[in-house]
């Protein structure tokens, strides 16, 4: 009997012990429920610690294009969340504030959970019709840093980085100066940029959608789209991109505003053509002076030209222009403008050559169409600007990279300028 | 003493199963946590509070504006709604759903029979595919769910009645003849006329000649019967008339063709089917259908009054 009570007495210390062990063996030190309330009350900290909000790099998803949206969350849990772009209302400065929350799922998941018309663009299935753009309102947060959260698409899978805005940044002026950068590298006219990578030539064309299209020069060459964001210094790729065996992602205009060189590998850019007498050598030009970036002698003979075509032919939206006319197979200067319903344009010949590295020779023909000839005789100004652009002439832009806008300025005499914007 | 330590870890054995057993027995007044204090500093604790004292406490139902994304269809890109369009609709639920139950049929109605859950999603749930959208779902009598609620117009009552109460009375239809069945006559009605893969083919038009309020009536023999309760509800009498001069003419296609005639005596097949409708209401659940859609017609032109 004595026996059996020891024997006993020592089952239940072994049983005790072993559940000691297992207690121990809790890595973690709290529970699940526990550990993922601490990660949401780490994480609100976190995004409400960001005073004047955080910059988002927004991505539909992988294959779409990449958005700047400023974001403020507020302790009170409402986000502000703004934007401007051609999802915007009005394509203007568009900003408005809902709800968000963080919430417990397959981690800490940040759900802006009430509408917001900035945010849910990308994600309404209304337009187009029952799919939308196909972007995330809720992201898993993967990772929580004191500057920068990266945050992934809980459907779409779309990375978005959250970056801390500065204290004294005025949010329309960040955005609009977002929104000139990106318009000074892409626009409508952009010319092919390229990618030299040893003996291998890449073309980057549509820029513009923030989505490229890339080609390798050569035969049986089928194109890559690469999505990417523009942003206040240069642009990013979506994702790391291994072209050539050289890994690429982010890309910074230099001072020169020439071209995007790798942030990775700077030896690597992404340039247009650095010649800018190449824009007015091809036969689908169209560069129209622009009226208010123009010398005093210049500006005396252009608004010479409008007024006389106002007295004389009661006209209307009056254009000076350079461009290559391709009946008469020549560059021509060229007057047009409306009369009534009608168009009416006249040309003065000239030839245009291009005998040095950003330099131009331009040279008034003496010929005409029939309306030039016309214009010529009834409108004194017209043909005197022919003659004043007969010259050599240096190129500037303010970026080589998309030179949207480009300064002619006389060889000979620097007070004679003129700048012709791309209209083609 | 050795015989004293077995029995008080026993007792204190015996008390934890009790204690245990004791807990799971004892049920809550609500299935939510009515005790939770609210945040005052939150950006929606107006609503907040408004929606506890108006649904909660009284109903025992999750008004949930905030959109769950588990909680809704996965299939479908959907959208939150709006926090005011989330307002908006909160309350005219109320006025002309709630409140004209509480006051037609008894107080206790809505809180014995009423979903759990109203879950408010902002968009539309598009089937690309059929060309058709979803404008509500009710799960397992729980749970309804409206679509849309950010092209909420609380000035434009046909379109209100259109989109959401047509679709709020269609699912608790549902609910309640999920609890209690309605005549196995009804479905003989129409036997052999439903078209669940081609009803969206068919106008308002050729439905009604066929004898259903609505094309989407044609679908099946249970979206008939809660249809015409809907549509009878929400219908003003000059939109009801027009649909029972429908069923009375010759039916129209989508090409504006005139269709032969069908030999179906379609108001008369409407009035029959609203007829046992009536009656199942009254019967069952002692609800007065007349009642009720004059007492939301008269709403209806107030609505105005509980929108600040």
């Amino acid at each position: 009997m004595k026996n059996t009570y020891y024997f006993i007495i020592f089952l239940f210390g072994i049983l005790l012990l072993s559940g000691c062990k297992k207690e121990e063996s809790d890595i973690f030190g709290a529970s699940a429920a526990e550990r993922m309330n601490k990660a949401i009350l780490d994480n609100l900290d976190l995004l409400t610690s960001a005073e004047n909000g955080w910059v988002m790099d927004y991505f539909a998803n992988n294959q779409s294009a990449g958005y700047i949206l400023l974001v403020k969350f507020n302790k009170n849990g409402s986000a502000t969340i703004a934007s401007k772009s051609e999802l915007t209302k009005n394509k203007e400065y568009e900003q408005d504030s809902s709800l968000y929350e963080i919430i417990g799922d397959n981690g800490p998941v940040l759900t802006f959970n009430t509408f917001n018309n900035v945010l849910h663009r990308f994600s309404n299935p209304i337009d187009p019709e029952g799919y939308g753009l196909e972007g995330d309102y809720e992201f898993v947060i993967m990772k929580s840093e004191n500057d920068r959260i990266i945050l992934k698409g809980k459907k779409h899978s779309a990375t978005v980085i959250l970056t801390k805005l500065s204290k004294n940044v005025l949010w329309t002026k960040y955005i609009q100066e977002i929104n000139d950068f990106d318009s000074m590298i892409f626009s409508k006219n952009t010319p092919k940029l390229s990618l030299t990578i040893g003996k291998s030539i890449y073309t980057f064309s549509n820029g513009l959608s923030h989505i490229f299209s890339v080609l390798k020069e050569g035969p049986a060459a089928s194109a890559i789209t690469i999505p990417f964001i523009v942003n206040s210094k240069g642009i990013r790729f979506y994702e790391t991109q291994e072209i050539d065996g050289v890994k690429f992602q982010e890309f910074i205009l230099n001072d020169d505003r020439s071209a995007l060189v790798s942030a990775e590998n700077p030896d690597y850019k992404i340039s247009g053509p650095t010649d800018l007498g190449g824009y007015f050598t091809s036969n689908v030009i169209n560069w129209e002076f622009t009226s208010n970036k123009l010398s005093v002698d210049i500006a005396t003979q252009y608004n010479a030209i409008v007024q006389s075509c106002i007295d004389k032919y009661n006209a209307q939206d009056v254009k000076l222009a350079i461009k290559y006319n391709l009946i008469r197979k020549t560059f021509v200067l060229s007057l047009s403008f409306s009369e009534g319903t009608a168009k009416r344009e006249g040309n003065i010949d000239l030839t245009i050559t291009t005998n040095a590295k950003n330099s131009l020779l331009i040279v008034n023909k003496g010929t005409g169409d029939t309306n030039g000839v016309l214009y010529k005789t009834d409108i004194v100004a017209f043909g005197q600007l022919a003659n004043a652009i007969s010259s050599g002439f240096s190129l500037s832009t303010l970026a080589l990279i998309n030179p949207q806008n480009i300064k002619l300025t006389k060889k000979t005499d620097s007070n004679t300028w003129f700048e012709l914007r791309n209209s083609e | 003493m050795k015989k004293n330590i077995i029995n008080i870890v026993l007792i204190g054995f015996v008390s934890i199963l009790m204690f245990s057993c004791s807990k799971e027995e004892q049920f809550e007044d609500s299935i939510f946590d009515t005790s939770q204090k609210l945040d005052e500093n939150s950006a929606s604790h107006a609503f907040d509070l408004w929606l506890k004292d108006s649904y909660l406490i009284p109903y025992n139902l999750d008004f949930r504006y905030r959109m769950q994304d588990v909680g809704s269809d996965q299939d479908y890109n959907l959208v939150p709604t709006s926090l005011k369009k989330a307002e908006q609709m909160a309350k005219i639920v109320k006025y002309l759903w709630f409140d004209v139950y509480g006051k037609i049929v008894n107080e206790e109605f809505l809180k014995e029979n009423g979903p759990r859950i109203i879950h408010l999603i902002g968009s539309p749930a598009y089937n690309p595919i059929s060309g058709t959208m979803l404008l509500g779902t009710a799960e397992g009598g729980l749970k309804v769910t409206l679509y849309r609620c950010n092209e909420l117009d609380p000035t434009d009552i046909d379109q209100l009645n259109e989109y959401y109460f047509k679709t709020m009375h269609h699912e608790f239809a549902h609910i309640l003849h999920q609890k209690r069945n309605y005549p196995v006559d009804f479905g003989l009605i129409s036997q052999g006329k439903y078209n669940p893969l081609g009803w969206q083919d068919k106008t308002d038009s050729e439905a009604a000649t066929l004898g259903f309020v609505s094309a989407y009536a044609g679908s099946q023999n249970r979206e008939d019967f809660v249809e015409v309760i809907a549509n009878y509800l929400v219908k003003s009498d000059e939109q009801w008339a027009n649909i029972l001069k429908m069923a009375s003419q010759p039916g129209v296609n989508y090409y504006d063709e005139t269709l032969p005639d069908d030999g179906i005596d379609g108001k008369a097949v409407i009035l029959q089917k609203l007829s046992i409708a009536t009656k199942w209401l009254k019967d069952s659940w002692n609800i007065d259908i007349v009642a009720l859609r004059t007492e939301i017609i008269n709403r209806e032109k107030n609505i105005n009054t509980i929108l600040d």
